[in-house]
């Protein structure tokens, strides 16, 4: 019985570090069929201006949910790096300084799995608990 | 008063066909965006910025910009300006080509990149203060607005931060130039910048660097030989959720004049509403003269901003200010003629869309 619990521990252990752990309960989700390998990091590039094409070609379509969505403000923390305040001014000096555009935004997780699915070079984010097949985690 | 109806009806007619352009823009395509703001400016002891002791509503400015993609690695960009004190232009438009994620370029009418404000100046929403440092201010005659040319933006990753090439090189779009009393006009200008973001979080650093060449006008004539006129700009940053700190130091040598500033400025997020800031501004428009109340401008500023809702803010400020040389520099006031101490106040509200 003892060795029975043991193993299932340990299966149970192991299950753990299979299954997707996302930041917080927010998840980055990509295309399917974009091959292109993506971590915290990139996103951090692409959210911030700095990456605007992918590796494999295409121009990046960022993606972000309404300002009011909490979602929206924990990718900025989990995900960025920094406060949603933060971004919105990042984002407003690029545009206003024509550098770059802000995310497009969507109204809600529904609207950015259609988007992200539709689009091959399109990124976003929406809650772990959202995810299903039309779309694909970026990272875990 | 009627004048001020007038202007404030201009200004909201643009808004009101900005707002009605945008489900059409969207609709083409267009990444259509706005900003503007609205001051009341009381200058107490020497005219400034077209206020006196009366005050004035006469400074606002209405800023609409667009983008459209022509291509997955190109983008045309364009921002149309409104104000009561200016003619409706376009202030920049340009096209934009991503040549690899490091490398830009652009052609077109581009913003000037000097120091950390200059593509930025008319946008109040996305400054600390109202009334801009010193050396942005027009009569400083320190930076230019934009340039008709070529201009690359290079990107790299250096140890855990970040550096920004730029550089540019075409003619100076200089709108204000008087054909007929005009006593120099500015042409080929060529330069660049450099910005650090380093590893510290928030902290960056940038140099500017600028050369322009003008031809002098004396009785109509103009001069065949080109004189060089030459900026430079040394800036920090350090700006965190709570606080923002900018520092910064200017030097201009036109024929056989220097004029030379700096600032230091603080703000402080008391919370998502409320943020106090403050600045020190020294400028001087002559320094060979630089001890004359005339030519030096000492400024110590205290202000506070208040975030009414999204993209809407309200400011108020006091500018206790000992010499005169803005006054004297935009010729609002005779030099010697001035007010040695003397006070601007400003009040602004901003808005983005």
């Amino acid at each position: 019985m003892k060795k029975f619990a043991l193993f299932g521990s340990l299966i149970l252990v192991i299950a753990g570090f299979c299954n997707p752990v996302f930041a917080g309960d927010i998840v980055v989700i990509m295309n399917k069929a974009n091959s292109n390998a993506v971590d915290k990091g990139m996103v951090a590039k692409i959210y911030n201006g700095k990456l605007k094409n992918w590796p494999s070609g295409g121009a990046v379509a960022n993606l972000s949910l309404p300002d009011n969505n909490p979602e929206t403000g924990k990718f900025c923390d989990e995900i960025i790096g920094k406060s949603l305040s933060h971004m919105k001014l990042v984002w407003s000096q690029m545009m206003f300084s024509g550098q770059a555009l802000p995310p497009k935004q969507v109204a809600s997780d529904e609207e950015m799995k259609k988007v992200v699915s539709d689009n091959v070079d399109a990124i976003g984010y929406i809650k772990a608990s959202s995810l299903d097949d039309s779309v694909k985690a970026a990272f875990k | 008063m009627s004048g001020f109806i007038k202007r404030a009806s201009c200004l909201i007619m643009s808004g009101l066909c900005a707002a009605g352009l945008f489900s059409t823009a969207q609709a083409a395509g267009i990444e259509l965006h706005g900003y503007g703001y609205q001051d009341y400016v009381q200058a107490n002891g020497n005219a400034y910025l077209g206020a006196d002791g009366k005050g004035s509503w006469d400074n606002n400015f209405l800023g609409l910009v667009g983008a459209v993609s022509i291509n997955d690695k190109s983008k045309l960009w364009a921002q149309l300006q409104a104000s009561s004190t200016d003619q409706n232009r376009f202030t920049w438009f340009f096209v934009d080509y991503q040549f690899s994620n490091q490398l830009r370029g652009h052609v077109g009418r581009v913003k000037l990149p000097m120091g950390l404000y200059n593509e930025i100046i008319d946008a109040k929403n996305l400054q600390v203060s109202q009334l801009e440092p010193v050396m942005y201010q027009g009569a400083s005659d320190m930076v230019y607005d934009a340039y008709h040319g070529i201009g690359l933006d290079y990107d790299q990753d250096v140890g855990g931060g970040h550096m920004m090439w730029q550089v540019y090189g075409g003619n100076i779009y200089d709108y204000t130039f008087d054909p007929v009393n005009g006593d120099a006009q500015d042409r080929r200008t060529f330069g660049g910048r450099v910005t650090y973001d380093t590893p510290v979080d928030g902290l960056k650093f940038l140099l500017t660097l600028n050369r322009t060449q003008m031809q002098v006008i004396t009785g109509g004539v103009r001069d065949n030989a080109i004189k060089n006129e030459d900026r430079a700009m040394l800036s920090a940053s350090y700006v965190t959720d709570n606080y923002d700190l900018k520092a910064e130091y200017a030097h201009h040598k036109r024929l056989d004049v220097t004029s030379l500033g700096y600032y230091v400025q603080g703000a402080y997020s008391l919370n998502d509403s409320w943020k106090p800031y403050v600045r020190y501004d020294y400028f001087t428009t002559d320094k060979s003269q630089k001890s004359a109340p005339s030519f030096y401008q000492k400024t110590f500023m205290v202000g506070v901003e208040y975030k009414i809702g999204p993209g809407v803010s309200v400011r108020v400020e006091d500018h206790f200010n000992r010499g005169y040389a803005m006054p004297v520099a935009s010729e609002e006031v005779s030099a010697g003629a001035g007010k040695t101490n003397w006070g601007l106040f400003v009040a602004g509200l901003n808005f983005a869309f």
